[in-house]
């Protein structure tokens, strides 16, 4: 992990009654947008905060561009922007006076920026917040966390809950974003479709661990459904992380879909047939196979 | 830390306007209804009740302090406090400040309006009855900031279990029982009551601040 990382997570460790998040060691590099996937309680949340000093960990560490998260030192927060499931606007001021407040205590904020934003995304900025729509508080949310130009963006479920129109026009927004190629997107979600287009990286997590780290290309180029034919009841076939058996036919999800193929010759199969995976797939069989995934 | 209360004051400065607003307009009703229903002695009475409208505007700000504070942590103001390039401790103390700040401006326009009062009634003005002013004032302020000890409390037990928070409970179960002991005991000295009380709200403040520092968890 090198000091000049967007953020490191080092042995972070984050216990509440009947949860335990970690030990988490995790890395980002500046340019790089990592998509974190996981259910529901798994702990996307509680990572997100312990980068953006919000929860303090119980164990471990956090630095942000080498300057560790510490809130008696506040300076690292300047190159931070969150967008959370909350996000604390004064609901009974207007969308502009709220950023207004923001600009007041980030001396990068551009008010050219933060316009240029709210026109892209077609945000009413005279309206006050708690008249906003869900889609329009999430782009208000996007605006806020972006017109200070940070390096690194923390965006948690951002899409939660919007229709697909402004869902496609706040990612179309990051998309923008990371044109300069210098910004590093953390992106907590559960719904892969968001970030399939995005990240470059995947982090999936299961009930506060990590079952694996890879890109976005090694994933799709490796895991395949593979179906073939083979006198055999069971077969322990390599790389398999679903199995299952429709009478004759046998029907596998593997990880290394080159080797299990190599691995089926050998056993004889026959009628092999192999096609990709979505994302989507991709994350379920990942997320359902648990520990046997996280030892490839 | 000035900057994050003066933006809080600015934001807030309506809610206490129209807190002081009501106060005094629902006084008002109270004194004409005295003066409708009541009977002769109600009547006689009525210029020494209105002296009375300083309790009403600390009333009110008193009122405002609980509105302002319910509305940040109902709209989660830590988090997005927290996210600012500011250290906990400047965050902790513009926090507690600002229902201070509310209350200190009650008691100036309170001191005011009795000044004025007893200007129209006639009445000599002393540093004493403007003293009792200041007492009623520490008095509901010290109400305020045990709701700031008890949303600190929350927290702390929640991230560290309820040994951790023995000591603020105790703090503030005496200096609740000590501002009731001085209601009912013996101490009839008012700037006495007032130097009390103005201690209790200085610890109650102080506990306040050193729980926020300490906090684990500023998503709420």
């Amino acid at each position: 992990m090198s000091s000049s990382a967007a953020f490191t997570l080092t042995g972070v460790v984050k216990r509440y009654p009947g949860f335990t998040l970690g030990p988490i060691d995790l890395a980002l590099e500046p340019g790089t947008v990592l998509g974190f996937v996981g259910p529901n309680g798994s702990g996307k949340t509680t990572t997100l905060n312990c980068i953006a000093g919000l929860v303090r960990p119980d164990a471990g560490s956090v630095a942000v561009f080498g300057r560790a998260v510490d809130q008696t030192a506040p300076a690292w927060k300047a190159d931070v922007g969150v967008v959370g499931e909350t996000h604390g606007f004064y609901r009974g001021t207007t969308a502009e006076a709220n950023l207004r407040f923001l600009s007041s205590f980030l001396p990068e904020w551009s008010d050219a920026r933060a316009r240029r934003l709210a026109v892209r995304l077609g945000l009413p900025l005279g309206k006050k917040v708690e008249e906003l729509s869900k889609g329009q508080l999430a782009k208000l949310a996007l605006v806020a966390a972006l017109a200070h130009g940070p390096r690194l963006l923390l965006l948690d479920e951002p899409t939660s809950g919007l229709d697909p129109v402004v869902r496609a026009e706040v990612l179309d927004v990051l998309w923008e974003v990371l044109e300069d190629g210098e910004h590093a997107i953390f992106y907590s979600t559960h719904v892969l479709s968001d970030i399939a287009r995005l990240a470059d990286e995947l982090v999936f997590l299961r009930e506060g661990g990590i079952l694996l780290r890879s890109s976005k290309d090694a994933l799709t180029e490796r895991w395949r459904r593979i179906s073939f034919r083979l006198a055999d009841a069971d077969v322990a076939v390599a790389h398999a992380v679903e199995y299952r058996r429709v009478r004759a036919e046998h029907q596998v999800v593997s990880d290394d879909g080159d080797a299990t193929l190599a691995h089926l010759r050998e056993l004889g199969a026959d009628a092999i047939e192999q096609s990709r995976m979505t994302i989507d797939e991709i994350a379920v069989a990942i997320l359902r196979g648990g520990n046997h995934v996280a030892t490839p | 830390m000035w900057r994050l209360l003066s933006e809080e004051l600015r934001v807030h400065r309506n809610v206490l306007l129209i807190a002081w607003a009501f106060g005094v307009a629902i006084y008002g009703l109270v004194l004409f209804l005295l003066w409708l229903v009541g009977g002769a002695k109600d009547r006689a009475e009525l210029p020494s009740i209105a002296t009375q409208l300083p309790l009403a505007l600390l009333i009110a700000s008193m009122v405002a302090c609980f509105i302002v504070t319910g509305t940040d942590r109902a709209e989660r103001r830590v988090r997005m406090f927290m996210m600012l390039p500011l250290s906990v401790a400047q965050v902790a103390l513009a926090r507690v400040l600002l229902p201070i700040v509310f209350v200190l401006a009650g008691l100036a326009v309170s001191h005011v309006a009795f000044a004025g009062m007893l200007a129209v009634q006639g009445a000599p003005s002393s540093w004493t009855r403007h003293l009792k002013v200041d007492f009623i004032g520490l008095q509901l302020l010290l109400w305020v900031l045990v709701a700031f000890v008890v949303r600190e409390i929350i927290e702390r037990k929640k991230a560290s279990g309820w040994r951790a928070v023995l000591l603020p409970k105790a703090l503030l179960v005496g200096a609740i029982a000590f501002v009731v002991w001085l209601e009912v005991g013996p101490i009839e000295s008012v700037p006495a009551g007032a130097a009390v009380v103005a201690a209790l709200d200085a610890a109650l403040a102080g506990s306040t601040f050193v729980m926020f520092r300490r906090r684990v968890d500023f998503t709420r």
